[in-house]
């Protein structure tokens, strides 16, 4: 190598380290950056949160954030001695990498929390977490498990879902410090959808969908292979609604319903992969929970106007054949979800962890009766009973639909002093 | 060799002994790692009676006020007032104008960030008085109000019920609570209406002095009192006024001419606007029975002499001494004596103790001041300079600082937090010392035990164990290590309290839960179940506070919630801490004795939203003497959950187990709290006597007929309990009124059977 030479590859070296600094620099700044949690939410909009909620998804954002800077300040080591530049650069790209994700866990979060920057959604959102997170703690803690806090966000659409706490995030690593639930708007006259979605971190956290998808295969199994299957393939589905049904009953039926309707080919349409049984199927086993909990009632009538709608003039399609086998065999199912004994529930079936007959009509309207006005102004009752609380308030726009927007000021009313930031004096004026 | 050992200056020490008296052979022994002669741990007194509030000498007081304007040779009007006195024991004035002192206090505490950070100045007022002139101001249109309606009327005139019409039509207005609420202009309604009510039944008894008097000059001069009354209130707040006005209620009666008999039983011990507003009512009795103007004009201008009183600022003076202190402890090189610093400190420590002064006065206070001086700056010899407070503070982040969200102060190398546990280390020990008796203070051995002692004690609160001496045994706690943080934290560096480093987690089983009395009357059982409990053990988080001189709870209240980016917390929340509950909480009792201030605690259940309103007090009792015949209502108040249970019970006619809960709850109460609150209504009025015993032997004939009452009437009261635990308002009251033959019936706790009213909410009319 003549000298000129090792000058060239000198100043090429100190070219690339050049660049390579200039370009991490870039990136220590985007990163730095992401530090001031403010930025990622207004601070009005973290105000909103429960003080737990607050300070978990504070601290594990912090420490991703950290844990990133960490990375940088290595790198930035690395590129002054500068041994390898490729392996630098390579690393450069992976930090360029876990930025975008963090930047995309960051942003997740801030429009969650964003959405609590209207004070009185703010209010409202707080109240569902503390219901959300109450209903968790009531089933888990006898079964010696800890609820985790829980996070709602609205936003538009038809569906509500959850990014369960302690699933891994975006980075591949680390986990979710909180559940996030995604309420939709046009549910939060019944937004019983909430405890479909806790039922996801409860089956999760107990390991109940396993043991119910082995119950369902095992109970269709001498029906149809294929019915079997993928009943099992839904287990996750089935068993969040039946967590809905064991602590609300009814309403969330309707709810569901209004969902998930649609032509007589979208309700019977079969959808591979998909963990939720295609719509006819659900809505008729959701009526059949309340059938054979309750007893008759207006779910008959709503299973019998499905069927009339979409199966009476139904041809043979696979969705049409599937769900006249499962007509036939949701006295199995029912009781393969609600009766069965489960390792989950250490033994015990779902309806000994959560009685869907305190959730019946009859059992509700028994709580408000006895409570009379103070069953929306106590503040020991919404502490005690506030799932309950919920599902009747919900269902008081289902029998009295002439009057449904009264219904569901009082039920958001409600639901607001739940979470701790409206004067119970307010409500004790509306019960006046 | 250790420089603790010889570190004596011999010439300078015997200057401030008496002569011949005092040979310094063993000067101070540091409590720190290091010293070679462990400390000597002789028996230590029980330090209750260093705690800034004692308030054990009745001599020191001097009252701004008259001692009685009720002349000796008027029997009548002396009965009337002691009648009327009786008559406004409603313990619900003294905690509103108490609750009115710690928003204040709260108040100013969390302003004081957004303002000058000058440590010399006052923390700012200006807020909090323009709030409290807002109160003043509603509280003066509500009494414009009455005096519309009733100026030309004489009590008597008074329909019943139409007073109490008036009155919720005047709270109405200004957008209050109704009477039965529980802020401050409810409060003001109800007591003003128990003095027009009082008045008028002692006129329709015949006696001349109220007979025919017109309302109006009444309401005129207590719009002139109350303005004075909401002065005091924000002194009290920002410790401004006289250690004289802050005495306790006993002491400030017998002042007053409200003489307390020798062998009464100690009530239990009174807040400062508790305080205040007993002196209001006795103010207000006798402004009701005095149909004098020349009297009634001394009264306002006692009243208003009250409320301009200033202290002098010694809050802020100490505020300024501990933060120079801190600073010069950090620049000084390491070794460095600090004797003239601390000579500048202690006075400023001492000027907020009024107890302290007395004492140093006997001796000789600048002698006094020279020798502790001198004797603390040989103990923290080796802590000074910014290397060694730095190191400390590092020691100190380790305590778990982390849980007090203390990050951003232990960045950096900062010395802060060290050079203040240096400083709290020196205020507790020269407090202590200053409570010594002038006769110890006289005798310098005495007083250099004392302050070696007393270092060694307020070292092992404020330093992490690891710098101290393996063998020193003035520990608090057993198997940790904590220290107490001056709080809130912030640039302004005026301190309010202090709170412990370590959080401790409590596995709280029902039993353990059912042995702990809260204030309200109520136990830590009662309180978890009220608030949702439903399984056992609960998990929970015990916070440690302590008082320092000046500290009410509203600054707990404020800066805690503050912290949490909360509003302020209820001051209900803060529960004073003894052994018996430190013990059965944590299994440290250690920290349950009394230290250099009171000690606190606050129960969290982490994830579980605090309480949705203050804690109502479980039982209230109104002694009323202004009938021919001694009556006692006692208030039995229910919880929304005891309610809703009763509700349950009767749904299910359950007769036998509805009867079972409420014996649970009044036997529950006669024992835990109807005797005291027995003993605060009838040390009111003088001339009744009743000592601890005959309370006791009284609270439980009054709980066995209530109890007897509610198994013999339950059949009659059905329909009332139901509505009333259906009904919109939070929880219900059963109101029990006793009859007594005459005063002697009640001493000897003889009374008759009770009657019975139940009403939604909670009430204590």
């Amino acid at each position: 190598v003549s000298r000129s030479g090792r000058a060239g590859t000198v100043t090429e070296l100190t070219a690339m380290r050049e660049q390579l600094t200039a370009e991490l620099a870039h990136w220590r700044y985007a990163v730095d950056a992401l530090a001031d949690l403010d930025v990622v939410a207004s601070p009005e909009a973290w105000a909103g949160l429960e003080q737990y909620v607050r300070v978990r998804l504070r601290d594990r954002m912090a420490a991703l954030v950290t844990a990133l800077r960490l990375e940088a300040a290595q790198l930035d080591a690395e590129v002054e001695a500068a041994h390898d530049p490729d392996l630098v650069h390579r690393r450069l790209l992976r930090l360029r990498r876990r930025y975008l994700q963090l930047e995309t866990i960051l942003d997740f979060y801030g429009h969650a929390i964003g959405t609590r920057t209207n004070p009185e959604v703010a209010a409202l959102l707080r109240g569902f977490d503390t219901l959300a997170s109450d209903s968790l703690e009531e089933l888990l803690r006898p079964l010696g498990l800890d609820g985790p806090p829980v996070l709602v966000y609205l936003t538009g659409g038809l569906g509500a879902a959850i990014l369960r706490a302690d699933v891994r995030l975006w980075d591949g690593a680390n986990p979710s410090p909180v559940a996030a639930i995604k309420l939709t708007r046009q549910n939060l006259g019944c937004p019983t959808s909430l405890f479909h979605e806790t039922g996801h971190q409860f089956a999760h956290l107990t390991g109940w969908t396993g043991e119910l998808a082995d119950a369902l295969a095992s109970v269709l199994g001498r029906r149809s292979v294929e019915l079997a299957e993928l009943w099992r393939s839904w287990a996750s589905e089935v068993a969040a609604d039946v967590h809905a049904f064991g602590l609300c009953g009814w309403s969330p039926v309707t709810a569901l319903a209004n969902v998930v309707d649609g032509s007589t080919d979208a309700v019977l349409r079969i959808i591979p992969g998909d963990p939720h049984p295609f719509p006819l199927v659900r809505v008729l086993f959701n009526t059949a929970l309340c059938r054979m909990w309750f007893g008759a009632g207006p779910w008959d009538v709503m299973a019998r106007i499905w069927v009339d709608r979409h199966l009476s003039r139904a041809g043979s399609s696979d969705g049409a054949s599937l769900a006249r086998l499962t007509v036939e065999a949701l006295e199995d199912i029912v009781d393969a979800c609600t009766r069965r004994p489960m390792e989950a529930f250490h033994g015990r079936p779902f309806h000994e962890v959560a009685d869907p007959r305190r959730a019946s009509p009859a059992a509700l309207a028994d709580l408000a009766g006895t409570a009379g006005p103070s069953l929306v102004t106590s503040t020991y009752l919404a502490r005690r009973e506030p799932v309950r609380i919920l599902a009747w308030l919900a269902g008081r726009s289902l029998e009295d639909p002439r009057h449904a927007a009264d219904h569901w000021r009082a039920l958001r009313r409600w639901v607001t002093a739940v979470g701790g930031l409206q004067a119970p004096a307010q409500l004790r004026a509306d019960a006046a | 060799m250790d420089q603790y050992s010889t570190a004596v200056d011999h010439e300078a020490a015997p200057e401030a002994l008496a002569p011949g008296a005092y040979a310094p052979e063993s000067i101070s022994l540091s409590p720190f790692v290091g010293g070679v002669r462990p400390l000597s741990a002789p028996d230590r007194a029980e330090t209750g009676d260093r705690a800034y509030e004692d308030r054990g000498s009745a001599s020191l007081l001097a009252s701004p006020f008259s001692t009685g304007l009720i002349d000796s040779a008027a029997p009548e009007a002396e009965t009337a007032v002691t009648a009327l006195l009786a008559e406004m024991g409603d313990e619900a004035f003294g905690e509103a104008v108490q609750a009115l002192v710690d928003e204040a206090a709260g108040r100013q505490v969390t302003s004081a960030e957004s303002w000058s950070s000058d440590r010399a100045a006052e923390l700012p007022t200006g807020e909090v008085e323009a709030w409290m002139a807002g109160i003043a101001a509603q509280a003066d249109q509500l009494l414009e109000h009455l005096e519309l309606h009733f100026g030309d009327r004489t009590p008597e005139s008074l329909s019943e019920g139409e007073l109490e019409a008036v009155l919720n039509e005047a709270l109405a207005a200004q957008g209050a609570p109704d009477l039965s609420g529980e802020g401050f202009l409810s409060a003001l309604a109800r007591r003003f209406g128990s003095v027009v009510k009082g008045v008028g039944n002692l006129a329709r008894r015949g006696i001349t002095a109220v007979a025919t008097r017109l309302l109006g000059p009444l309401f005129r001069l207590v719009r002139q009192m109350v303005p004075s009354l909401l002065r005091s209130v924000l002194s009290i707040a920002f410790r401004n006024l006289p250690a004289e006005v802050q005495a306790d209620a006993t002491a400030l009666a017998a002042k007053l001419g409200i003489t307390l008999p020798s062998g009464a039983p100690a009530a239990p011990s009174a807040a400062p606007g508790e305080v205040l507003a007993e002196l209001f009512d006795s103010q207000l009795a006798q402004a009701a029975i005095t149909d004098n103007q020349a009297m009634a004009d001394q009264l306002l201008n006692e009243w208003e002499s009250a409320g301009a009183q200033d202290g002098g600022g010694a809050m802020a003076r100490l505020d300024a001494a501990r933060a120079d202190l801190a600073e010069q402890l950090t620049a000084a090189a390491p070794g460095s004596d600090l004797s003239s610093e601390l000579e500048q400190f202690i006075p400023a420590v001492m000027a907020a103790l009024p107890l302290i002064r007395t004492g140093i006065g006997i001796y000789g206070r600048d002698k006094l001041v020279r020798l502790i001086a001198r004797l603390l700056a040989q103990l923290i010899k080796s802590l000074t300079g910014m290397e060694a407070t730095q190191a400390l503070t590092r020691a100190i982040a380790d305590k778990g600082l982390g849980l007090l969200r203390l990050e951003a102060e232990n960045a950096a190398g900062s010395s802060q937090l060290g050079a203040e546990a240096l400083v709290s280390t020196l205020e507790d020990t020269i407090r202590a010392v200053g409570h010594l008796p002038p006769e110890s203070q006289e005798q310098p051995l005495r007083l250099q035990a004392e302050v070696q002692e007393a270092f060694a004690e307020a070292a092992a609160r404020h330093m992490p164990s690891e710098m101290l001496r393996a063998d020193l045994d003035a520990h608090e706690m057993e198997g940790e290590s904590a220290v107490w943080v001056l709080m809130p934290r912030g640039s302004s560096r005026r301190y309010r309290y202090r709170k412990c480093s370590m959080i401790f987690p409590a596995h709280v089983s029902r039993q353990v839960a059912r042995a702990i009395v809260l204030n309200d009357g109520g136990t830590l059982e009662q309180r978890f179940l009220d608030e949702g409990t439903t399984g056992w053990p609960v998990t929970a988080e015990v916070h440690l506070y302590e008082t320092l001189p000046g500290t009410h709870l509203g600054h707990l209240a404020a800066s805690e919630g503050e912290r949490h980016g909360a509003g302020p917390l209820e001051t209900s929340e803060f529960e004073e801490l003894t052994s018996q509950t430190a013990s059965l909480l944590f299994n440290q009792p250690g920290l349950g004795r009394a230290a250099a201030g009171r000690r606190y605690y606050r129960v969290v259940i982490p994830g579980r939203p605090g309480p949705a309103r203050k804690r109502h007090r479980r039982a209230v009792v109104r002694l009323i003497l202004t009938g021919p015949r001694p009556v006692m209502r006692v208030h039995l108040r229910l919880s929304e959950r005891e309610a809703h249970r009763v509700g349950e019970l009767l749904g299910q006619r359950a007769d036998v187990r509805l009867v079972a809960v409420f014996r649970s709850l009044i036997l529950g109460l006669a024992q835990r709290s109807l005797p005291g609150r027995i003993i605060r209504q009838v040390r009111r009025p003088p001339g009744l006597v009743l000592s601890d015993e005959q309370a006791r032997t009284l609270g439980g004939a009054i709980g066995e007929r209530m109890v007897a009452a509610v198994a013999a009437q339950l059949r009659a009261m059905g329909p009332a309990l139901a509505a009333a635990t259906r009904d919109p308002a939070p929880g219900i009251t059963l109101t029990f009124e006793f009859g007594f033959a005459d005063r002697a019936a009640l001493i000897a706790g003889s009374p008759d059977a009770p009657s019975v009213t139940i009403r939604p909410g909670w009430h204590r009319d």
